[in-house]
C-alpha cells in the first residue's frame, strides 16, 4: 500500500518578473561576496596569525567543506545521507595509507577521494534505484558496518589502535589546502543552483515521479550527485587525516561526524552556498566558546538544534530569514 | 548436531528479545509510518532503569522490566504528544529526521547524566536444566518467558481490543479510518506509547545479559530495524519470525567466526534486502 497521508502541498506562487529580476542582481553580488571570502580564506596562511587562530580557521574549512559536500548530494536531491562522516573516515584512513606508502599530499588526496567515490557507488547503486527512506536506510547500515569491518581489518587499517601519519605537514598548506576544497564545493553549489542541472537536481527533491515523467533521468543524476559530493567528502577526509595525525576508528566514523553537515547544511539553508559556510563559521566558533560543555551536551545540543530545524524551519535559517523578510514586505 | 542443537536453543532465546526490539519499531512505523530511531534511547533507558533499581534496591531485574515498560510508555505517550504530533502531515523523512534529532538528543543527555561507564549487575539467574546433551540456562529460559509474555500480551491487545482494532485500522488507511470516527492523534499516541513501553522493557531484559552503556540501544536498534525490513514493516507475525531467525543466525555466526562478523554479516543483508525486495521499506502491513 502506498503512503497516503501526504497533505497537498501548497503550490509556491511563481515570482514576479520584477522579483525575479532583482533576484538575479543578488545573485551577481553573491558571487563577488563568495570570491572574496575565498580569496580571503586562501591568503590568510601569509599574514602571519598565530596557529590557534589558523586551527580555528582550518576547522570552520572543515566543516564547511564536509557541509557542502553533504549539500551537493542531500541538499539538492532531497535524498539524506547519514554517511557523510563514514566517507570522510574512509578519505581520512586512505590518505594517511596512501602517504604512509611514500606519496605526496596530492596523491594521499586523490585516494581518499577515490576511495569514497567507490564507497559511494557502493551505497548509491542499490538504494538511489529506490525510493526516500531506503537511501537513509542504507547509509545508517552503510556507516555502521564500516567501523565495524575497519576494527577488524586489523593488518591494514591499524584495527582499534588506528593509524598515524608518518610526516607532519605544515598547518598552513593544510588550512590553505582545506579552504580550497570547501570553496571548490561552495562554488560548485553555486553554479549548480544557477544552472538546468541544478534545477533537474532540484525537481529530484520537489517531485520525484513528476522529475521522470518529463524525462529527467533521476537515477542517473543522483548517483552522479552522490558522486561528486563523495568526492569532496573523502579529499576533506584525506586532509584532516593529516591536521589530527592520528585516527582511531571510532573517533572517525562517528554519530557527530554524520550529523554535523546534516545539521550544519539543513539549518544554513538546504542548496544554498552561502548558508552551510556561513553555519560552519557560526558552529566553528561557537564550539571555541562552548567548550566547557563537554562533548556529551554538545551532541545533545546538536540532535536539538535538528529538532527544532525540523519543527520550524523546515528551510534552515535562510530560508526563515526570507520568509520573515517577505512576510516584512508584503505588510499592509 | 549437539552443538547446533544448544546454538538453535541459544538462538531463539536472543531472537525472542529481538523480536520484542523489533515490534516496537514495526508497530510505530506500521500505524503512524514513522521510522522511529528514538527507539535506541528508550532500550538504553530502560537498560539503566533496571540497572539502578537492582544496584540501589536488590530488586529483582523482573520487576525492572515492569518499571521500564511503565516509564517508556509514558515518556512514549508525551513525545508523541509534544513532538512527533506536530509532523503527522509532512514527508516520512521528516519524521526520520526528527526522531533522529531526538535520538542523538537522548544520547548526549544520557551520556552527560549517566557518564560512559559499562554498568553490569548480577541478575541472580543462575543454574540451568540439562536435557539430554543440551544446556538450558535459567537466564536464557527466563528471557525468552519474559518475551513470549510481552509478544503475546501486544498481538492479544491488537487483535482482541477496540483500541487494538481501531490501530490496525489506522495501519490500513489513515484517512479511512479518521472517516470512521478514529481519533487519529489518540491512536498515534497510544501507538508511540506502545512502541516506547516495548523498546524499554527490551532495554531492561538486555541489561540482564550485556553491559549497559549510553551506546547500548543504538547497537541493538540497526539489528531490529534489519527484522523489521525483513519482517515486513508492521506484521507482528513477520518480526517475530524473522526475529527468531536473525537471533539463530547472529549466534551461530558468534559461534564460528565472532560477534563483529556476525554483527556485519546481519549489516549486509540489509543491502541485499534492499536490492531483492525493495518494497519492505515502504509497504505497510496491518499489524496483525
Amino acid at each position: 500500500m502506498t503512503q497516503v497521508s501526504e497533505a497537498p502541498k501548497q503550490m509556491p506562487r511563481p515570482p514576479s518578473i520584477r522579483a525575479r529580476a532583482s533576484r538575479r542582481q543578488r545573485h551577481g553580488a553573491g558571487a563577488v561576496v563568495l570570491l572574496a571570502l575565498i580569496v580571503v580564506a586562501i591568503t590568510m596562511p601569509m599574514w602571519g596569525l598565530d596557529s590557534y587562530t589558523l586551527s580555528v580557521a582550518y576547522t570552520i574549512a572543515f566543516y564547511a567543506a564536509v557541509a557542502q559536500a553533504w549539500n551537493l548530494m542531500s541538499g539538492f536531491t532531497g535524498y539524506i545521507s547519514f554517511a557523510h562522516g563514514a566517507l570522510v573516515g574512509l578519505g581520512s584512513y586512505a590518505g594517511i595509507l596512501t602517504m604512509n606508502a611514500g606519496n605526496g599530499l596530492v596523491a594521499a588526496i586523490a585516494a581518499g577521494a577515490g576511495t569514497a567515490l567507490v564507497a559511494s557507488l557502493i551505497i548509491g547503486l542499490p538504494s538511489l534505484r529506490l525510493r526516500g527512506i531506503a537511501f537513509a536506510f542504507a547509509t545508517i547500515f552503510f556507516q555502521a558496518a564500516l567501523l565495524l569491518a575497519v576494527q577488524k581489518a586489523g593488518p591494514i587499517t591499524g584495527g582499534a589502535q588506528g593509524l598515524s601519519a608518518r610526516d607532519l605537514i605544515p598547518m598552513e598548506e593544510l588550512l590553505t589546502v582545506m579552504v580550497a576544497i570547501a570553496g571548490g564545493a561552495t562554488l560548485l553549489v553555486y553554479g549548480l543552483r544557477r544552472s538546468r542541472l541544478g534545477l533537474r537536481l532540484l525537481s529530484i527533491r520537489e517531485d520525484e515521479t513528476a522529475a521522470r515523467t518529463i524525462g529527467i533521468g533521476t537515477v542517473r543524476l543522483k548517483l552522479s550527485a552522490f558522486a561528486v559530493s563523495a568526492i569532496f567528502a573523502g579529499a576533506a577526509g584525506a586532509v584532516h587525516a593529516f591536521y589530527l595525525s592520528t585516527i582511531l576508528p571510532e573517533n572517525t566514523f562517528t554519530l557527530q561526524g554524520s550529523l554535523e553537515p546534516l545539521v550544519l547544511t539543513l539549518i544554513g539553508g538546504a542548496a544554498t552556498a552561502i548558508g552551510p559556510v556561513l553555519m560552519a563559521a557560526i558552529y566553528g566558533i561557537s564550539q571555541e566558546a562552548l567548550q566547557e560543555l563537554g562533548s556529551e551536551l554538545h551532541l545533545a545540543l546538536l540532535g536539538l538544534i535538528l529538532v527544532l530545524a525540523v519543527l520550524f524551519a523546515k528551510n534552515g535559517l535562510t530560508g526563515l530569514a526570507a520568509n520573515v523578510l517577505r512576510r516584512w514586505r508584503q505588510r499592509p | 548436531m549437539t552443538t547446533s542443537l544448544q546454538l538453535l536453543v541459544n538462538g531463539i532465546a536472543l531472537g525472542s528479545l529481538l523480536a520484542v526490539v523489533a515490534f516496537g519499531l514495526a508497530l510505530v512505523f506500521g500505524v503512524m509510518g514513522v521510522v522511529n530511531f528514538l527507539h535506541a534511547e528508550m532500550l538504553t533507558l530502560g537498560g539503566y532503569v533496571t540497572y539502578f533499581l537492582v544496584v540501589n534496591t536488590g530488586a529483582s531485574p523482573l520487576l525492572g522490566v515492569a518499571l521500564a515498560a511503565a516509564i517508556g510508555l509514558i515518556i512514549g505517550y508525551g513525545i508523541q504528544h509534544v513532538v512527533l504530533g506536530r509532523i503527522v502531515d509532512r514527508p516520512p523523512l521528516d519524521g526520520l529526521l526528527l526522531t533522529y534529532g531526538l535520538s542523538v538528543l537522548g544520547l548526549g543527555l544520557i551520556t552527560y547524566f549517566f557518564t560512559g561507564d559499562y554498568r553490569s549487575y548480577a541478575a541472580g539467574f543462575g543454574g540451568g536444566w540439562r536435557l539430554g546433551e543440551i544446556y538450558l540456562p535459567t537466564k536464557d529460559m527466563i528471557v525468552l518467558a519474559v518475551c513470549v509474555l510481552l509478544l503475546a500480551a501486544t498481538g492479544a491487545l491488537l487483535r482482541y481490543t477496540r483500541t487494538g482494532a481501531a490501530m490496525r485500522a489506522v495501519a490500513q488507511h489513515r484517512e479511512a479510518a479518521a472517516a470512521c470516527g478514529i481519533n487519529l492523534a489518540q491512536i498515534d499516541a497510544l501507538s508511540f506509547a506502545l512502541g516506547g513501553g516495548l523498546g524499554a522493557a527490551a532495554g531492561a531484559i538486555l541489561s540482564t545479559t550485556f553491559v549497559t552503556t549510553p551506546e547500548l540501544g543504538h547497537r541493538w536498534l540497526l539489528t531490529g530495524f534489519v527484522i523489521v525490513v525483513l519482517g515486513g514493516m508492521g506484521s507482528l507475525v513477520g518480526v517475530v519470525i524473522c526475529g527468531l531467525l536473525i537471533g539463530i543466525l547472529q549466534v551461530t555466526l558468534g559461534y564460528h567466526f565472532d560477534d563483529s562478523w556476525a554483527q556485519l554479516t546481519i549489516y549486509l543483508l540489509l543491502f541485499v534486502l534492499l536490492l531483492i525486495r525493495p518494497a519492505g521499506l515502504t509497504r505497510r502491513v496491518e499489524a496483525t
